[in-house]
């Protein structure tokens, strides 16, 4: 493998692990894709 | 298939772009933050009276005598107007009194915006409820009310996923919070006759006129048929009951426990009252399904939960709808959780005389 395909791969794995951190994110709080008012509406 | 990225470089910016979105709360810090009082002057109408909160934490500076604050069961079960006069003929002057309400249940939401109001004006009693209803943890308003650069360090002794599900709220913020740096919030339109969301749907008479209280004049199920009704028998203040040694057999605690992020912000507010030498009160308003019991049933002897000071009443709800039928009990509510206009009204001459007594009170409950 050269410099650039390690390079790429590389960049591949951040990706993957980007995704990985919103998706944990998104477990934790119970809005993080979802509108607020379509959770909520009431007094 | 085709490849998800055209060359490297459209995949490198994709990640730095991801990168920066995540690491914004981080690396904005306060500078990059607009004032605390652009979170309560761009929040959503339909997330509650934010702009009314505006006026009370960040415009008015006098000090406040009594406010009852938190989420909507305490935010349509008082009827504050009553409290304030009551207050001012005790007093000899006028008394101070408000009501902060809104949507959806949480000690988080209720500590950041305790905190922004007694950093900004003096509160002498602090009236609050029980914010936990099994509602997630953050807060509906998570995304605007925390704001990582000021607020990191109050979520130190959290356990991690709680942690990172205020930074999650804290990504979504960010955008809002750099356009509030771009320019400012309109100011709410407060012309005469214009009924907000909430006055509407409730059939509510104008929030600001009734120092904060949400009035619903709608019948039981959110009927739009609503009926003034004031129970026959005479109410009867002498059966509220200030938590203490010899009234506690007439509180029951039956839990179910306070989960540990609730309390770590119920504690947190506990301290904050206490560092500005503010009264806290729990009070217990009654649900439409505890009708007949027998005692007040609290989920925690809050002081000892807090390990802090703070008073606890309430009426037993046998007590309180005592001569009342079933039926008649309905037109107190606009559902089984929530006090309307009739309700408001009947709870409210109950508890005031006791809340006034704590207030004069010098005692440490």
């Amino acid at each position: 493998m050269n410099r650039k395909q390690i390079f790429e791969r590389l960049l591949y794995v951040l990706i993957v692990a980007l995704s990985l951190v919103v998706l944990g994110l998104a477990a934790c709080s119970p809005r993080f894709f979802t509108d607020n008012k379509a959770v909520y509406q009431g007094f | 298939m085709s490849p998800a990225f055209s060359s490297p470089k459209s995949a490198a910016g994709f990640a730095l772009l991801l990168l920066l979105l995540l690491l914004a709360p981080a690396l904005a810090g306060r500078a990059l933050l607009p004032p605390r009082d652009q979170i309560y002057s761009s929040a959503p109408e339909r997330w509650g009276p934010y702009a009314y909160f505006h006026r009370q934490i960040f415009e008015e500076t006098n000090e406040a005598d009594i406010v009852f604050m938190g989420s909507s069961h305490i935010g349509c079960g008082i009827d504050t107007p009553r409290v304030q006069r009551e207050l001012s003929r005790k007093l000899g002057r006028d008394a101070t009194v408000f009501s902060l309400g809104w949507p959806y249940a949480g000690f988080d939401g209720l500590y950041f915006i305790a905190r922004d109001l007694l950093q900004h004006r003096r509160v002498k009693m602090l009236v609050i409820q029980d914010e936990f209803a099994g509602t997630p943890i953050p807060h509906f308003a998570a995304s605007r009310l925390f704001r990582f650069a000021d607020d990191a360090e109050v979520l130190r002794g959290l356990p991690l996923n709680v942690q990172a599900g205020f930074y999650a709220e804290a990504i979504r913020g960010m955008p809002r919070n750099l356009l509030g740096l771009v320019r400012p919030n309109l100011p709410v339109d407060a012309s005469p006759g214009r009924t907000n969301a909430w006055e509407g749907f409730y059939h509510a008479p104008g929030i600001e006129s009734r120092l904060g209280t949400l009035t619903a004049r709608i019948g039981f199920d959110y009927d739009p048929e609503f009926a003034d009704f004031t129970p026959a028998t005479p109410a009867l203040p002498a059966e509220v009951r200030v938590y203490s040694a010899e009234t506690k057999s007439d509180f029951e605690f039956s839990g179910p426990p306070t989960p540990p992020a609730q309390l770590h912000f119920a504690r947190q507010l506990a301290e904050l009252a206490k560092a500005h030498g503010t009264k806290l009160v729990f009070i217990h308003l009654p649900e439409f399904t505890e009708m007949r019991a027998e005692n007040i049933h609290e989920r925690e002897i809050w002081p000892e939960a807090l390990g802090a000071d703070a008073a606890m009443l309430g009426v037993p709800p046998a007590k309180l709808f005592r001569g009342i039928s079933d039926d008649e009990v309905r037109k107190l509510y606009y559902d089984p959780g929530h006090l309307n206009q009739n309700g408001q009204a009947w709870f409210t001459q109950f508890i005031t005389p006791a809340l006034l007594d704590i207030y004069e009170s010098k005692a440490n409950f």
